[in-house]
């Protein structure tokens, strides 16, 4: 009966992980994703099997007694190669750029490779497991002083790497993101001490990668939707969340302002150099905008079409006219060498009475951007 | 350490269902929907804490242990009703042309589950569903299987209603959720059916749990491939339906990219404002979806007033049929607006072999100018 329930455990966590990667191979997301999930899920599957069939050969005397040493390898390399593969999607979607610089991820790996030999060489010299004379399995002093360090390392680098990137907070969007790196951090290591702590009564270990990969899969798709996919912006949804949520809490330290822009003639881009250079151009507004506007921990949008949205907290009229200023200037000097003239128009409206609604809030911003248009012809 | 196995087993479906319930719960869109499957997910949990805590009591000695027991009992066949019937309201309401009626009808919904709850507090008494032994063990009675029958009927009437509705439609978006909600009711039938050769061992949570996750990323991807404004597809569902199509053609067919553009947006935006042009834009994607809908075309917005159609044609004058109807149809429309709706169109038929979705793109593109062009002329 034990093994039953500890079969059904494990199988429904392979499935889990399974079916995620399904999602993945064959849904939208292969256009947006990138291949390191799936690694990390093929090698989640791959080392809760092999936990499992060490456990069920452990103490068996199949094909000699050959298997089990083999066994036990391959789920302490695998297990290894899925924590440094986390440890790589992170960086992904933290947006560091090393997880996809060559030397830098070759430089990072070299603890891996180190314990991988080792678990390699183990088979014959027992420095991280020993296999004894009846065939059941032991964990060696290697074990906990190499190999649990370099995994929980690299997991904690994933905790430490978020942490600081939720220090900097910039876009709203990435909010959730950071928070799942470091829960999925803290989920593992913490499943992989109760698991060696439990000495493998219970299959903790599996539970918890499963737990980790719903976690970071179900909080991508989240942030999917919440993200413009063109120019990677916050969306038109998290707008009004965003809004909502300033406009009905507390009083503000300071004045809350809405921003509406519009690229100038942007249907005469898009008709005469065709569409994917009207998308370029919006990329390029987006990055002038991250650029300008993020260090000042403005909330940025794309609204649809040629909209983009800024939510600040500011002083005064005063620094909102600076805004537009360095706004429209960094604009000028990255589009200075383009075949086609790219400005914005800008209106803003700030938000003086609490009573005010949402749409009335925009039409006020609207109706400054009209103004300015007008003025502008 | 089987109980300890059982337990675990239950607390990771409890885990994997707050993860969802917290993902709901944050997430952008926080509409009825949200609330149905946060509420199906709540009950599910509650079931399978009842289950840990039955398993723990099971057999047990302790000051009312007999009393507690029997409680447990009863709490978890009455639950396993009450959640098959959210579960069914729940596949009602994930389907909209379905509906569940009002008065008499609603309610004749709901008689199993209230049978079933007055025969498992009966049976506290008379034994009828379960009893519980001298040493506080639990046993079947000789009523379990109508228990099991009425509770999985649920189950079962979602599965059926949600394949029939499969087999009626045609609509690309809507497949795939129906597949979810059909499987939301056949992974919990098997789960609970499966539950009685094999006592003992956790089958049901598991279905129960796989059976809402499923569910849940469905969801989730429909809020990924589908525009919020006029719920049409959007660009990331049209990138992957044209790859998909490119790669499996049906060569008896024409495989046609129509790329639309809606004329004087920016002249409707400026004038009424932003407003009135959002609403522009959800009148003409409910015209596309009206005419083109019924045809089998698939349609997407893919940004601003852009918006694509890919078909697959028996003949190609067809598709000059098909705009014919598309200009006639926004006539009409537009004689309820203070403003003109009207669509340039251009469209390119993609090659046998070889040919990809940029160059496919640029050949409609480049169509579509020349008719613009044109109108310009005629000014």
């Amino acid at each position: 009966m034990h093994s039953v329930l500890y079969f059904e455990l494990v199988a429904f966590c392979i499935v889990v992980e399974v079916m995620m990667f399904v999602k993945m191979r064959f849904g939208l997301y292969r256009l947006l994703y990138q291949r390191t999930f799936r690694n990390v899920l093929v090698l989640s599957a791959l080392s809760m099997g092999l936990d499992y069939l060490r456990l069920v050969l452990d103490g068996s005397m199949l094909l000699g007694g050959m298997l089990t040493p083999l066994v036990v390898t391959a789920y302490f390399m695998a297990t290894a190669a899925m924590s440094f593969s986390w440890f790589r999607y992170s960086g992904f979607i933290l947006k560091f750029p090393f997880w996809n610089d060559r030397k830098k991820l070759a430089l990072y790996g070299i603890p891996l490779v180190f314990v991988l030999l080792l678990c390699v060489s183990s088979v014959w010299n027992g420095l991280i497991f020993f296999v004894d004379d009846f065939n059941f399995f032991h964990r060696n002093l290697l074990y906990y002083i190499i190999y649990v360090p370099v995994c929980v390392l690299y997991m904690v680098t994933c905790v430490a790497l978020a942490v600081r990137k939720a220090m900097r907070k910039r876009y709203y969007a990435e909010r959730e993101t950071n928070a799942s790196v470091a829960s999925f951090g803290v989920i593992l290591v913490t499943a992989g001490i109760l698991q060696v702590y439990l000495e493998d009564m219970l299959p903790i270990w599996s539970a918890g990668i499963m737990l980790a990969s719903v976690l970071a899969f179900v909080l991508a798709q989240s942030q999917l939707i919440s993200m413009d996919p063109l120019t990677r912006l916050n969306n038109r949804n998290l707008l009004n969340q965003f809004l909502n949520s300033k406009m009905n809490g507390k009083e503000l330290p300071k004045r809350l302002y809405l921003f509406v822009m519009d690229l100038d003639k942007f249907k005469s881009i898009n008709d005469i150099y065709g569409h994917s250079e009207g998308d370029r151009a919006l990329v390029l507004v987006a990055d002038v905008l991250k650029a300008v506007c993020g260090p000042r921990g403005c909330f940025i949008a794309r609204f649809g079409g040629d909209e983009f949205n800024i939510v600040a907290e500011l002083d005064n009229d005063a620094a909102a006219e600076a805004l537009c200023t360095a706004i429209k200037d960094a604009l000028k000097e990255r589009a200075a060498n383009l075949a086609y003239k790219l400005s914005l128009s800008i209106g803003y409206a700030d938000h003086y009475t609490g009573a005010e609604s949402l749409p009335d809030f925009f039409a006020r911003a609207d109706e400054r951007l009209y103004a300015q248009k007008k003025a502008n012809r | 350490m089987e109980n300890g196995l059982y337990i675990e087993t239950n607390l990771v479906c409890v885990c994997i269902l707050l993860i969802l319930v917290y993902v709901t719960w944050r997430g952008v869109v926080r509409e009825t929907e949200q609330l149905v499957f946060s509420n199906i997910c709540f009950h599910s949990m509650l079931i399978f804490i009842i289950d840990v805590l039955w398993r723990i009591c099971d057999g047990q000695r302790f000051p009312l242990a007999h009393t507690v027991n029997e409680l447990l009992c009863a709490a978890y066949f009455i639950q396993a009703a009450v959640l098959g019937y959210y579960w069914l309201r729940y596949s009602y309401f994930l389907d909209p042309e379905r509906s569940m009626g009002h008065g008499v009808k609603r309610f004749s919904f709901a008689i199993p589950m209230i049978l079933l709850i007055v025969l498992n507090i009966a049976s506290i008494w008379t034994g009828w569903v379960f009893y519980v032994d001298d040493n506080n063990m639990y046993h079947r009675g000789p009523l379990i299987y109508l228990q099991l029958a009425l509770a999985t009927s649920y189950l079962l009437i979602t599965f059926v209603g949600a394949w029939l509705n499969l087999f009626s439609k045609h609509k690309y978006a809507q497949k795939s959720k129906l597949v979810a909600i059909s499987v939301l009711g056949i992974l919990p039938f098997i789960g609970g059916v499966a539950q009685l050769p094999l006592a003992g061992v956790p089958v049901f949570c598991v279905c129960v749990t796989f059976g809402l996750l499923i569910v849940f990323m469905e969801n989730q991807h429909q809020l990924i491939s589908i525009d919020p404004l006029t719920h049409l597809n959007n660009r990331n569902q049209l990138n992957y339906f044209l790859d998909a199509k490119l790669n499996s053609r049906n060569s008896e067919k024409h495989l046609v990219l129509f790329v639309m553009d809606l004329d004087y947006f920016k002249q409707i935006n400026d004038k009424y404002g932003h407003m009135e042009g959002d609403r522009s834009l959800v009148i003409l994607s409910n015209v596309l979806k009206r005419v083109l809908g019924p045809r089998g075309f698939f349609i997407a917005r893919i940004g601003g007033d852009e918006f694509v159609t890919v078909a697959e044609l028996d003949y190609m004058a067809k598709a000059e049929k098909v705009m014919a109807l598309l200009h006639s149809a926004l006539e009409t429309e537009s004689e309820k607006l203070p403003y003109k709706i009207s669509l340039s169109i251009g469209y390119a038929e993609c090659l046998p072999v070889g040919d990809t979705i940029p160059d496919l793109f640029g050949r409609a593109d480049k169509e579509l100018y020349k008719i613009k062009a044109q109108r310009e002329d005629k000014r």
